[in-house]
């Protein structure tokens, strides 16, 4: 008598419908007359109805069913969708979801949840008596159809029961969806009683059903019990229902005459009809395989799935390099033909973890449309990129970020009304979140186009909080990147949402333990975009292999733009400038043994000066906008790396973000490109200063 | 609350509580012990306080073992939830249940 797995589901599907009821709500602000986007959010909080009673859950299914009552009122066009309701239906949705955890488990009801539903109740109840009575309505609706006659044969498995669902539970719920004209309960598979499996199920139904829904919906009320019933639904005619009750029932061979024919031949329909019925019920189908083509999984197993193709993919590497210093052609071809499965292998595997990022973005337009009404600015929401996809784990841990970089934007970024009317701009400001791929990160953007940050005063505030000398002339650009240090707000007045100092250190902080990082971009009186890197995923990456001495370190191959041998005078540049001529441009370099602080002193004659000097390459990496060169001893080539977090006790190095194992088993660090790339411009503003 | 009991010869079964899934292999043996006794049974459903499939099961098997014994099976008494199942099933006929006993 396992609940779980069901209750689970439920819990689930009621999340996502209710995300889809308030997207459908919030559009609907917009595009008041859309039949489609009421009708969509009439079946999200019909569906949950019919969820909640199928579990016995009271509370949700009194309380959806006056939303659902209202929500029907405004489809029979007998009300409007006004502001003050929609902002109602959008309480309601809340509270929806609130009484869903309390229902759910043996956690005890939040303070207040009671007060708040006879409260809401109350308000939805004003809305609905505000019309024609709620029974007039009802009884004129079948009347626009006249055929809504359905026969359902259900025949349960004996394992309802003990999956802790009870039969009686979906009639009662098919009997909110239409008039049960007549039931009739089968016993005939019931044994004796002194056989009898008391928790088994043996029951089964023949309903007729007067119902304006339609098949879809009819057979979404058996949508729990699907695997372990048989459901015949087929719509039925009139004289169905004048045939005696018990015929089909007590008539032998019933089963095996499929009941089209029966009606054929009692001359009840055409067959044309049965036709028409049958090509119903076979598209009915189609658009069920289609529905099972999505299937729900635990994280935990997909993650364990991408552990062991971790693991794979390591010992991959050993065999590949084994394999070549046998020097046996026909075990290296093998080792190919195996490298590259394993490579298919892993990156479906780390497919199946990308979802897109459309989800997270539309939780937005409720933020912004609630925050702009709190703080009186007149704001709207743009999404673009919805579709770009990145790893389940970064998309969970993007949230709080984004909340806070939304929040900053609307409640600082975007000026009052009447400042925006002063300057010549829309009084409806714009916030907009973006999203693209870029050299194996993704980007997301937030920006809006208020009145940009304020340069003069962060360089005044940085100055008074000892973050920046009072003589050093950093450029806006770097003024800007101040607002990320922690304790630094520039809002005058502190405001409920934002402006307190906790915001932006904190958003740079989530990001960084997302090993992506942060830049803002503001122009004064245009806007202000906040642009967030990340890693497209945090498991496997494509790495370039580089050698230092001894030392192996691996570069993500999606920032390598090219790698070159350093000439004797490159050599000569990069140590007395720190940067290097490459194609006309200025490119800065870092030579990685100085920045290692490798020991030289033992190695054989490494004098840039001298002719006898060390073979060394350059690997030109990327990063964003910035590019910088890495010098290097080796370079050994591609290979596929699973990354090891560091531990604590090595946090504070600079320049390593992780570590990976190699095939021949030695360990190699990861390089941190983006800081590598930072100290090497610093590098080179000294180097140019000092030239 | 007593139910009334009116020219019942055997005393009824009485079945308190609920009358479901949980309950269903007791309910059973209860059933089985009265089919056992040899004489009319008399159900006495009115302080069910929960009552399912599993519930209706037990009494469509009752129904229809008595009937092949040729024993009378009487619902002298029921309760709400039992009565709005009943009434959903459209049982209320085979079990000849009273109009109005509570």
């Amino acid at each position: 008598m396992d609940l779980n797995p069901a209750l689970q589901t439920f819990i689930a599907e009621c999340g996502e419908l209710l995300e889809q009821m308030e997207q459908s709500l919030l559009q609907l602000e917009n595009d008041s007359g859309n039949r489609d986007l009421l009708d969509a959010v009439f079946r999200a909080a019909h569906t949950i109805k019919g969820s909640a009673g199928v579990f016995g859950f009271d509370s949700i299914v009194s309380f959806t069913h006056q939303v659902e009552t209202l929500l029907d009122r405004l489809r029979n066009g007998e009300l409007a969708l006004s502001e003050n309701l929609s902002a109602l239906l959008l309480r309601c949705g809340d509270h929806m979801a609130a009484l869903i955890g309390p229902a759910t488990s043996d956690a005890p009801a939040p303070a207040g949840l009671g007060e708040n539903d006879a409260a809401l109740s109350a308000e939805l109840a004003v809305f609905i008596d505000g019309g024609t009575p709620p029974a007039q309505a009802a009884a004129a609706a079948p009347a626009e159809h006249g055929n809504g006659y359905w026969h359902l044969s259900l025949r349960f498995g004996p394992e309802v029961l003990r999956n802790g669902m009870d039969p009686l539970s979906f009639l009662r719920y098919l009997s909110t969806l239409g008039e049960l004209v007549q039931i009739t309960t089968l016993g005939e598979r019931l044994p004796a009683l002194a056989e009898m499996d008391p928790e088994a199920c043996y029951l089964g139904f023949e309903i007729d059903l007067h119902s304006d829904a339609d098949r879809a919906s009819i057979d979404g009320v058996f949508d729990f019990v699907r695997d372990d019933c048989e459901i015949d639904i087929r719509p039925a005619v009139d004289a169905v229902t004048a045939l005696p009750a018990d015929e089909p029932v007590a008539e032998p061979g019933f089963n095996e005459l499929p009941l089209g024919e029966l009606l054929v031949a009692a001359g009840a329909v055409s067959q044309v009809a049965v036709d028409a019925a049958l090509h119903q019920q076979q598209a009915a189908r189609q658009q069920k395989t289609q529905d099972n083509r999505l299937i729900r999984v635990d994280a935990d197993k997909l993650d364990e799935l991408i552990t062991l193709v971790g693991e794979l993919v390591i010992a991959g590497s050993g065999i590949h390099a084994r394999a070549q210093q046998s020097g046996l052609v026909e075990i290296m071809e093998s080792a190919m033909t195996l490298a590259r499965l394993v490579e298919e292998v892993r990156d479906s595997a780390l497919g199946l973890r990308m979802v897109q990022i459309g989800p997270t973005f539309q939780r937005f337009q409720r933020v912004v449309r609630d925050v702009s009404r709190e703080i009186g600015k007149d704001i709207e929401l743009d999404i673009t990129g919805a579709d770009t996809e990145l790893d389940k784990s970064v998309v969970e841990r993007i949230g709080d970020p984004l909340m806070h970089l939304v929040r900053n934007a609307m409640d600082h970024g975007i000026e009052t009304s009447a400042a925006r009317r002063a300057c010549g701009k829309p009084e409806r400001a714009r916030v907009k979140l973006n999203a693209y791929h870029d050299s194996g990160s993704i980007v997301i953007e937030v920006s809006d186009d208020g009145a940009g940050l304020n340069t003069e005063k962060i360089r005044a505030k940085a100055i008074a909080r000892g973050l920046l000398s009072a003589t050093a002339t950093p450029s806006a650009q770097e003024i800007q990147q101040l607002i990320f240090e922690p304790g630094f707000s520039t809002a005058d007045a502190v405001s409920n949402l934002s402006g307190r100092g906790v915001g932006m250190d904190v958003v740079r902080r989530n990001i960084e333990t997302l090993r992506g990082t942060t830049e803002i971009d503001s122009t004064a009186g245009v806007g202000t975009t906040v642009r967030i890197r990340l890693p497209l995923t945090l498991a496997i990456i494509d790495g370039f292999l580089v050698g230092l001495g001894a030392a192996r370190y691996v570069l993500p191959l999606d920032v390598v733009v090219e790698c070159m041998e350093l000439s004797g005078a490159d050599q000569r540049a990069v140590s007395e400038r720190g940067f290097l001529n490459i194609r006309g441009e200025a490119l800065p370099v870092l030579r990685l043994r100085t920045a290692f602080d490798f020991d030289d002193t033992g190695s054989t004659a490494f004098d840039p000066g001298e002719t006898g000097r060390r073979r060394e390459n350059i690997v030109v990496v990327r990063f964003g906008a910035l590019k910088a060169g890495l010098v290097v001893d080796e370079l050994l080539g591609e290979l596929q790396t699973v990354i090891k977090p560091l531990g604590k006790l090595f946090s504070f190095l600079q320049g390593i973000s992780g570590s990976t194992i190699l095939g021949s088993g030695d360990v190699a660090l990861i390089l941190d490109v983006p800081g590598l790339i930072k100290r090497a411009e610093a590098h080179k503003a000294h180097g140019l200063s000092v030239a | 609350m007593k139910a009334p009991r009116r020219k019942t010869r055997t005393p009824p079964l009485r079945l308190g509580g609920d009358l479901n899934i949980y309950t269903a292999a007791s309910v059973q043996q209860q059933l089985l012990g009265a089919l056992n006794g040899g004489h009319a049974i008399n159900l006495d459903l009115g302080e069910v306080s929960e009552f399912d499939s599993a519930g209706v099961q037990q009494l469509l098997v009752l129904k229809r073992e008595c009937d092949a014994l040729g024993r009378a099976l009487q619902i002298t008494a029921l309760s709400d939830c039992v009565r709005e199942v009943l009434t959903l099933l459209n049982l209320n006929d085979l079990f000849a249940v009273p109009a109005n006993a509570s």
